[in-house]
């Protein structure tokens, strides 16, 4: 399993496209994806999941891969958090 | 099981005896069910069917805008709603409900958009917080679809007879229960003129409203008994009450089979005058009902009702074919059609997005105020009615109307509607005429322009007696102030039908007091030839006008214009039925 904090950098922090772009990358990986804020624990899979996470701008979130392909999924989900959110809107 | 008795206002008459079916509602009008287990699977499917649909729309709205000329964003906010629609927790969630509470679809999903909505109104961030109303959209969307194609209410079965407990009826319920066997209406709300009402009315159903707390007392499948003319309801009651209440049963149904034999009797009072007795109806298939009663016409067709209870609005061709198959079906008698009265209590949930909050609805934009807003909508019904005229005796009925200008707006678009149909060289009677309703007191006060410029006008009784008296009707704590005869109604009802007499204009009652028979021998004295009432009330009042001697009412009908007191009102009108 990988895991790695991020910081939430996105002006109006995980809105809901944003977290439409999330689900769609952890999609494409077959690992399991999970985020986590505080308390909060949300699948990668379910956009309405990440919304509740309510993760605002300035927040660390935990980003957790299990699986065969979790070196990928985590290198693509960390690119997307750091900066790839805003610019493909 | 313990025997009780609960009191509210019976508005329909007549006695049922059968078992409780217990039925609720959501804010939005979304009904409440218990369904057999065997149904489960069924339930879920049209679920799963419902959420395919939607998902099908969303893919089709995305492929309609990549080959136009819109904005990225659209596409992105489409993805996020088809996402949101695929989301386990709204799309597999309600199924689990569905299974373990065995309710309808609409219910389970919900109670699933509540719960979602409940977490994120917990989120502290005001703009992820608002991100709720994507989720409520999309749930939306979904519940459209399933109310749009309703599911199938348990049906009572042949033997048992089954009465409807519900906290409220709206009227979007009122046709889905019309195709229902129920035997009794009880609702916790409700007055003399609420929708349940009006329905049981005309299904011919007894029904006590107002109960307050009919649907918290009484349990599913427990006994009761529903006297809605002595204003009862009797849950599980003992043998010896059973057995009484069977006996009355039996002989309010002999009446009833007495006064059919009217049917087919011309209605002349006994010194000669031939009275037109009209149905009012909601759906076409009510002209059955009209004719088995002995309709001379209708009266007034509400086409609002064609708008309720579906996804999007009626288009131009589909209302035609309702309105063609009503001026068809009767035959050459006067079909009267009001255009569609929305806003105030019979909400359309999206006008295609076009509702508006109004902070008092009755007296906001509703009926022709609303019509000529939008006149695009106004314009694809009057078209429709038009070409209805083609296939029978069809008029025009425009309903609250108050000034002069909005009279000369609604004609000038119905001369654009025919104007269009001209163009197109489509079929329509020249020369069809039009109506004004006669529903708020301005127009009874400042009458001059609507006896002018209208070929008939028709008195609304229950918008009219409304505005009189600022007593909202469906609002329980101030139903007992809604009162028909107050000396201003009256007086109001006299001077309507005395200046269009005078006028020669012919005028007609169609509101709920047009069906009391009680009140026959008032308007026959007030010089009122035309009645249109709830089909169930034909007959009633045919045997009243029978019974009447109108030369002999004169006297007493004056008096009645001039008292002040109500009790000597009440007086008066005991001894013009005596």
């Amino acid at each position: 399993m990988q895991t790695r904090e991020i910081e939430i950098v996105n002006r109006h922090g995980l809105h809901a496209r944003a977290c439409a772009r999330i689900v769609q990358v952890a999609s494409r990986f077959r690992c399991n994806v999970s985020l986590v804020s505080g308390v909060r624990r949300a699948s990668a899979r379910s956009i309405v999941a990440v919304m509740l996470l309510a993760a605002a701008v300035g927040t660390t979130i935990r980003v957790e891969t299990d699986g065969p392909d979790e070196i990928a999924a985590m290198g693509a989900l960390v690119s997307l958090l750091n900066d790839g959110l805003e610019r493909r809107n | 099981m313990v025997s009780f008795a609960l009191h509210g206002i019976g508005v329909s008459g007549g006695i049922a005896i059968g078992r409780a079916q217990l039925v609720s509602h959501a804010t939005r009008e979304v009904s409440h069910y218990t369904i057999p287990a065997s149904q489960v699977p069924e339930e879920v499917a049209r679920f799963s069917a419902a959420v395919k649909e939607v998902q099908r729309e969303l893919e089709g709205l995305h492929a309609s805008l990549t080959s136009g000329d819109v904005p990225g964003e659209f596409g992105a906010f489409l993805d996020v709603h088809w996402m949101i629609l695929n989301d386990p927790t709204l799309s597999e969630a309600p199924k689990r409900i569905i299974a373990e509470q065995r309710c309808n679809a609409e219910w389970a999903l919900t109670i699933q958009i509540g719960v979602l909505v409940e977490q994120f109104e917990q989120i502290e961030d005001p703009y992820l917080r608002e991100r709720k109303a994507d989720v409520l959209q999309v749930g939306e969307r979904v519940l459209k679809r399933l109310m749009g194609r309703p599911g199938t209410l348990p049906v009572p079965g042949a033997e048992e007879q089954t009465i409807l407990v519900a906290h409220d009826l709206s009227p979007a319920d009122v046709i889905q229960f019309k195709h229902h066997h129920f035997a009794a209406f009880l609702t916790d709300l409700g007055g003399v003129t609420s929708h349940t009402a009006i329905v049981a009315r005309s299904l011919n159903v007894p029904a006590v409203v107002a109960t307050h707390n009919a649907r918290q007392l009484i349990r599913d499948g427990e006994m009761v008994i529903v006297d809605g003319s002595q204003h009862v309801v009797i849950v599980n009651p003992d043998r010896a009450v059973l057995s009484e209440y069977r006996l009355k049963q039996n002989e309010f149904e002999l009446a009833r089979q007495k006064l059919r034999r009217l049917r087919g009797k011309r209605a002349d009072t006994l010194d000669g005058i031939h009275v037109e007795l009209h149905a009012n109806i909601e759906l076409p298939e009510d002209i059955e009902q009209a004719l088995k009663n002995g309709a001379a016409g209708i009266g007034l067709f509400r086409s609002e009702f064609l708008f309720l209870n579906r996804a999007g609005l009626p288009t131009e061709d589909e209302q035609f074919e309702a309105f063609r198959k009503v001026a068809a079906g009767m035959q050459g008698m006067p079909v009267t059609i009001r255009t569609f009265d929305l806003g105030a209590d019979k909400h359309k949930e999206d006008l295609e997005g076009l509702t508006r909050v109004a902070p008092n609805p009755a007296l906001g934009l509703r009926a022709i105020r609303f019509c000529l807003a939008e006149p695009r909508l106004f314009l694809t019904q009057l078209r429709a009615i038009l070409r209805a005229t083609h296939y029978g005796n069809v008029r025009i009925l425009i309903p609250m109307l108050a000034s002069v200008a909005e009279i000369d707006q609604t004609l000038a678009m119905i001369e654009r509607a025919k104007e269009t149909l001209r163009e197109q060289g489509v079929p329509f009677a020249q020369d069809v005429k039009v109506g004004g309703m006669i529903e708020i007191p301005a127009a009874v006060i400042a009458m001059g322009a609507f006896l002018r410029k209208f070929d008939f006008l028709s008195i609304g009784t229950n918008d009219l007696i409304q505005y009189t008296l600022a007593v909202d009707r469906s609002d329980d704590s101030v139903s007992h102030l809604y009162d028909p005869l107050h000396p201003a109604v009256v007086r109001l009802l006299g001077l309507a039908i005395g200046n269009a007499a005078k006028a020669k204009v012919p005028i007609a009652v169609c509101g709920e007091m047009a069906g009391e028979f009680q009140l026959t021998r008032l308007f026959l004295g007030m010089g009122l030839r035309e009645f249109s009432m709830h089909p169930s009330h034909l007959l009633g009042v045919k045997q009243r006008v029978l019974q009447t001697d109108v030369s002999a009412t004169a006297p007493l009908i004056e008096r009645m214009r001039r008292v002040d007191e109500p009790e000597k009102l009440n007086a008066l009108l005991a001894k013009l039925n005596a």
